[in-house]
């Protein structure tokens, strides 16, 4: 993730990182619980007989997350990893700008499934967890017990 | 007469795990060992699985590190011990959305999962909560309301309801509201096949996580044995405390037919044997004409 070249023209960069490692905990943990309630209004938009009023929910946290990510420091070394979140915001927010214009066929639907897996898949591959950066927080999960 | 082979199947396993945390209240008592497993169900033309194990893939390593899981073998190997691949798994029933029960879904490309409509519906109502409500969220991974929707598009979700009975022959689920999770469930298996069955087993999934939870000595109040729930749990100890009455209602009361999935002793129980991975394999019961997977 953290790109050598650019890292060298940063007199401080584990300084740079430890701030932007600190400030991107919160947008990350946004992102993972987008990945579940984009989910889950797909999941809704296949079968109505579920209930969930978690749409508006979901548009706010995705326009909160965007402005948030949008203001992380980035230092250059960093520059690929906030790459890959700022996709998976991308991807998220393709799929709920699409749920919005109502009723899909087949190919649209999997489609839509395609982006998420792959912000999912990006969002994995962004993972740091001895720094937070965690797909599941399992800190408070039953195995967090054996520490 | 019994339709099915039911074979519990370690797939990874923590030690040093405080009891505690099984069995609420027990503060005093020792750590234990603490086995990941699935149930493997084999009979009436059907290859079942309850709950599919979570993905070393996604999550693995970290929990290995951070946690000491240890031992995690994917399904491939695990249901190799009883001549089974994943492709042969027709029906997978998921007691409720934590990782290490939800987690693999991918690996089973022909199964179709169940899964308690409240139980997907509840979890994606705690995820639109603020920040400081994330306790109620511990043990989700968000991919597997991912998985959900990937297998809803292609027609191999089904949502349960509360009971389905004979959702395959002779085997029936249960919702377990509010309990150890939003939608929990349980699986009870009717191995006669007769409506009025006199030889049930229930598979518990979390709602029953050691012996203890139902056979706690109960000297304490006067009875030989006393329900005794685990320590986790986002609803409600009175709800899982009913879902063992129930689950013991169905059983005749005879404990031994209710199958914990985190239980290091089944082996003390029922016959069992350690696989070339050194996980446990334990034979619940065997169908009519069913070879065992344990003895030689």
């Amino acid at each position: 993730m953290p790109d050598a070249s650019a890292a060298r023209h940063d007199p401080h960069p584990g300084d740079a990182i430890a701030r932007y490692l600190a400030a991107t905990g919160p947008v990350y943990g946004a992102l993972t619980r987008l990945v579940s309630q984009v989910s889950l209004l797909l999941l809704l938009s296949d079968d109505r007989r579920l209930s969930y009023t978690g749409a508006a929910a979901a548009r706010t946290l995705a326009q909160e997350t965007e402005t948030a990510l949008a203001a992380l420091p980035v230092p250059a070394a960093v520059g690929r990893h906030h790459w890959m979140l700022s996709q998976a915001m991308d991807r998220l927010s393709q799929v709920l700008k699409r749920l919005r214009r109502g009723r899909m066929d087949a190919a649209a639907f999997a489609r839509l499934i395609r982006l998420v897996r792959s912000a999912h898949e990006l969002l994995r591959l962004a993972a740091l967890p001895e720094a937070g950066l965690s797909l599941a927080d399992l800190r408070r999960a039953c195995c967090s017990c054996v520490r | 007469m019994a339709d099915y082979s039911i074979h519990v199947l370690e797939y990874a396993r923590t030690r040093n795990y405080p009891k505690a945390a099984l069995v609420y209240g027990a503060f005093e008592e020792v750590r234990v060992t603490l086995p990941y497993s699935y149930i493997l169900l084999r009979g009436r033309g059907h290859v079942a699985l309850v709950d599919v194990g979570y993905s070393h893939k996604d999550h693995g390593k970290y929990l290995a590190e951070k946690y000491g899981i240890e031992n995690w073998r994917p399904p491939r190997t695990v249901l190799s011990e009883c001549g089974i691949a994943p492709e042969d798994v027709d029906t997978v029933f998921i007691t409720h959305a934590h990782f290490d029960h939800f987690g693999n879904v991918e690996d089973f490309p022909n199964a179709t999962f169940y899964i308690q409509r409240e139980e997907i519906e509840r979890w994606s109502w705690v995820l639109s909560l603020p920040d400081r409500m994330r306790w109620m969220t511990a043990s989700l991974d968000p991919a597997s309301i991912l998985h959900a929707a990937e297998l809803s598009a292609v027609g191999r979700l089904k949502w349960v309801d509360g009971c389905w009975e004979d959702v395959i022959p002779g085997v029936d689920l249960h919702l377990a509201r509010d309990s150890h999770t939003y939608g929990s469930m349980w699986v009870a298996v009717r191995n006669d096949g007769a409506k009025v069955s006199q030889d049930v087993w229930v598979l518990a999934g979390d709602l029953v996580v050691q012996f203890d939870n139902i056979e706690r000595d109960g000297s304490l109040i006067d009875v030989e044995t006393m329900y005794n729930p685990g320590a986790q749990t986002v609803g409600s100890y009175t709800n899982i405390i009913i879902a063992m009455a129930a689950m013991m209602k169905l059983v005749g009361h005879e404990a031994r037919r209710i199958i914990p999935v985190h239980e290091a002793r089944l082996g003390e129980r029922f016959p069992s044997r350690i696989s070339r991975e050194d996980l446990r394999i334990s034979e619940i019961c065997l169908a009519d004409g069913a070879v065992s997977a344990v003895k030689s």
